[in-house]
């Protein structure tokens, strides 16, 4: 099998996807933080929605939505293979991925200082060029690095390329990987551990290529920290009679993000039999069906459990982590956070499978049960989702004045001291952000969690799997709609204590 | 909630470790909704046992047993999966214990192997289906050679021969049968190749491919749910995919898992796993229910013997090559 194809279509789908999330995310972030567009909190708190779906329930929602043959919007998927081929693969991902530059940026935007663009455009300068010559150089390490997040989570995808692209016969490194180590054999390991070692190298290279140019624009600039310590309060931009349509637009956005394939997997949801979705024939059966399963209580107790202390642990740990980098300057942090770039872009089937070879030779060797489902899926999770909160918080720190930091030092606080009066609540939006894109991921993962998992190990992700695979369709969005709707209560909860907290330090 | 989490882990780990009865570990991709049905009657007859049940598809187990191995040994004790061709392999490798047992005397020595590392214990079987609601039942494919007539085309779909075991069998046999020409006619009415068999029957129900090459068993399932499915048996044959069981060669119980191995040929766990969609290899069971009987069928299935799974093995990589190159690009 030649591995051309894949790599092109992995490439073309990871830079596609980086470039529009950047392209949403800068621009969503800077309508929510620095215009006086209507609605804008509300707004704002829904944008980043889409991560919070499961991406390959979103998968099915767009294939409900779709499908060329019998898809519900047919007519309006231009093109004749619909939303199956790259361009839907791009579309799906972007809808999620841009949620990482989106909400970096908004935590930036929040901690630049608006006395500097309030000093420019009292010098004359007008809305855009503020946000280009001001703003922009500023939050570009941010605009970056949200990039890089969604290019790694991009070009590592599986569910989404797998379910929009077999039916183009557009393969990508993943799903050439998923079926070498399914069908493979005895043999397929170092086959499958070959073709990821591209993956590896465009990740390395991606992350490399990242790092040298934000030193290198540090260098030329000379401004690495912003903000920090505010004084002043934004004055929001009016958009005047832009107000109303960039109001509308944002709303349309929301409706194709969000609103339809919510409404797609409620519609499939209350099907009897797939594609049956007439509102006499609606049911509850098969929601009933999925809240009697056995392991349904069993699941959402485990999810949760690891969900919340996989997250609360990378998320303390990447505080520290990047604060030993950015402020201690430890080259062994800079060079940690770098390195988890690369767990994050390698395929969840391959981690997982090491898990299992690591820990049954560990068992073996001492004896010890270490390769219980639960401690199984905790490192699992733990090591796959480690890199989103290490990035994003190394960011946040350096885009910060120490001047803070150095006047506590100066009168005699220690590093404890430091993290917790001074550290913590001046990043507590990109923590909590942080928090809410480690949480939602693992909440439903799916394709480490179906082979790590045993007796007592059920997750959402194994049920959905099941469902999927074993019971229909409609029983799949059953949970698939749940899980979407108490994430996005989560997701919405968390978001208002946030911007409950916009009167900053 | 992290301490609680750790502590909840350190009292599995702590029962993990002092837990006394002997452990029995079947590695299968029954169904959940079978091994309901298996789990009680053979807790019952073996109290003694732990027994526990890893469920996962054929192609994941395989995964995860090879990992395990890579690490220095399985758990399993047992290996029941759809796969026949991953037990010649396990046997070739050394991985599984022979064991010629009385009980599955009455199994067809065409499925099983010649020196008894494993035994067929079910039969899924591959056929066609279609949606009867939107589809006439007259003008219906009736062979698998009928799906190279030109009204097949855009309305074809199999699941992918490259991540699922059943359908890369299937593809196997078919283009065994009736050579690559056939698959480049069904390549050419753009069939589509996707998924597992689940999203075949999807595929069929919504209509967006109202025919589909499928397992008879999820057919079956999705008709007791009030789906318009219905099975076409072809009357040039359906194909079996002979599913064994196994003993794993690093077991720690040999007489246990001999014990419980002879069980799963009881008419107790045959009417049980016939209940999962799939055909008992003993005669005297009765077949599923809503499917056509065993000896109307088996006078119609593909050739198979220990002689064609070698074969299709040997050629494996070939056949997977050129199903690429013809389905897939």
């Amino acid at each position: 099998m030649n591995i051309q194809g894949p790599l092109v279509h992995t490439l073309v789908i990871g830079i596609a996807t980086a470039a529009l999330s950047g392209l949403l995310g800068i621009v969503l972030a800077w309508l929510t933080t620095r215009t006086a567009l209507p609605g804008k909190e509300r707004l704002a708190r829904l944008f980043a929605l889409p991560y919070a779906v499961p991406p390959y329930l979103l998968g099915i929602a767009w294939v409900i939505l779709g499908n060329p043959q019998v898809g519900l919007l047919k007519d309006w998927v231009p093109g004749s293979h619909g939303i199956y081929g790259l361009h839907g693969i791009i579309w799906v991902l972007t809808t999620v991925c841009f949620a990482f530059p989106y909400l970096e940026l908004r935590a930036g935007f929040d901690r630049l200082d608006p006395a500097l663009e309030e000093a420019a455009r009292m010098s004359g300068a007008n809305t855009f060029k503020v946000f280009k010559d001001v703003s922009f150089p500023l939050l570009w390490p941010s605009l970056l690095s949200g990039m890089l997040t969604a290019f790694l989570y991009a070009i590592s995808a599986f569910g989404v390329p797998a379910l929009l692209g077999a039916p183009t016969r557009q393969f990508v490194l993943t799903t050439l990987i998923y079926s070498k180590m399914r069908m493979g054999g005895i043999d397929a390991l170092p086959e499958a551990i070959r073709i990821s070692l591209w993956l590896l190298s465009i990740s390395v290279l991606a992350i490399g290529g990242v790092a040298l140019s934000t030193r290198l624009q540090k260098r030329r600039l000379r401004l690495v920290p912003i903000g920090g310590a505010r004084f002043s309060r934004p004055s929001l931009v009016q958009l005047g009679i832009w107000a109303k349509p960039l109001a509308l637009v944002s709303s349309a956005f929301l409706i194709l993000t969000v609103l339809l394939p919510w409404m797609a997997l409620t519609l499939s949801a209350l099907a009897p039999v797939a594609g049956q979705f007439s509102p006499s024939q609606w049911t509850l059966r098969n929601i009933l069906y999925v809240v009697g399963l056995p392991d349904f209580h069993q699941a959402i107790l485990n999810s949760m459990m690891l969900a919340l202390s996989v997250s609360l642990l990378l998320v303390g740990s990447a505080f520290l982590l990047a604060f030993a980098a950015v402020r201690r300057g430890s080259e062994i942090a800079a060079w940690t956070i770098q390195a988890l770039g690369v767990p994050f872009s390698t395929p969840g089937t391959l981690i997982a499978v090491f898990m299992i070879v690591f820990s049954s030779a560990v068992a073996r060797i001492t004896g010890l049960p270490v390769d219980l489902p639960l401690i199984l899926m905790f490192l699992a999770y733990g090591i796959k989702y480690a890199a989103i909160s290490a990035r994003s918080l190394t960011h946040a720190f350096q885009q910060v004045h120490p001047a803070l930091e150095e006047a506590a030092r100066i009168s005699g606080a220690r590093t404890f001291v430091l993290l917790r009066t001074i550290w913590l609540p001046l990043l507590r939006q990109s923590l909590a952000a942080a928090f809410f894109l480690t949480f939602l991921p693992i909440l439903s993962e799916l394709t480490m969690s179906v082979l790590l998992t045993g007796p007592g190990g059920a997750t959402l992700g194994t049920v959905l799997f099941q469902l999927q695979e074993y019971a229909d369709q409609p029983s799949a969005s059953a949970l698939a709609w749940m899980m979407l709707t108490v994430a996005l209560v989560i997701a919405l909860k968390d978001t208002r204590r946030e911007s409950s907290h916009d009167v900053r330090t | 909630m992290g301490m609680r989490f750790l502590t909840i882990l350190l009292v599995l780990l702590a029962t993990g470790c002092s837990s006394k009865k002997p452990e029995i570990w079947i590695y299968t991709s029954i169904y959940k909704e079978v091994i309901a049905e298996l789990e009680g009657p053979l807790q019952d007859k073996f109290p003694e046992v732990k027994i526990q049940w890893f469920q996962g598809g054929s192609e994941v187990i395989a995964m995860k047993t090879q990992a395990e191995l890579a690490g220095g040994g399985t758990r399993a004790d047992l290996f029941l999966t759809s796969d026949p061709f991953w037990y010649i392999e396990m046997k070739k490798a050394g991985h599984l214990a022979p064991y010629t047992t009385q009980a599955a005397q009455g199994v067809n020595p065409k499925f099983s192997d010649p020196d008894h590392y494993f035994e067929v214990v079910r039969i899924p079987v591959m056929v066609l289906a279609y949606n009867s609601k939107t589809l006439p039942s007259e003008g219906l494919p009736e062979r698998w050679t009928d799906l190279q007539l030109p009204q097949w085309k855009d309305k074809l779909s199999v699941a992918n021969p490259m991540e699922s075991g059943t359908a890369f069998t299937t593809i196997a046999m078919l283009s065994r049968k009736y050579g690559w020409e056939y698959l480049k006619t069904l390549r050419k009415h753009n069939m589509l190749v996707s998924g597992g068999n689940s999203s075949v029957i999807t595929r069929i129900e919504t209509g967006e491919r109202p025919v589909g090459i499928v397992l008879l068993e999820s057919v079956l399932k999705a008709q007791s749910k009030g789906s318009p499915i219905k099975p076409i048996y072809p009357l040039d044959g359906a194909i079996p995919i002979p599913s064994p069981i196994a003993i794993s060669k690093s077991t720690k119980n040999l007489e246990l898992s001999r014990k419980i191995y002879d069980w799963f040929f009881t008419p107790e766990a045959q009417n049980a796993l016939v209940t999962g969609g799939m055909y008992s290899p003993l005669l005297q069971i009765a077949h599923p229910a809503g499917a056509r009987d065993w000896k109307s069928l088996s006078s119609q299935l593909f050739e198979w013997s220990p002689y064609v799974a070698e074969e299709i093995l040997r050629q494996r990589d070939t056949i997977r090559t050129r199903a690429h190159e013809i389905l897939l690009q």
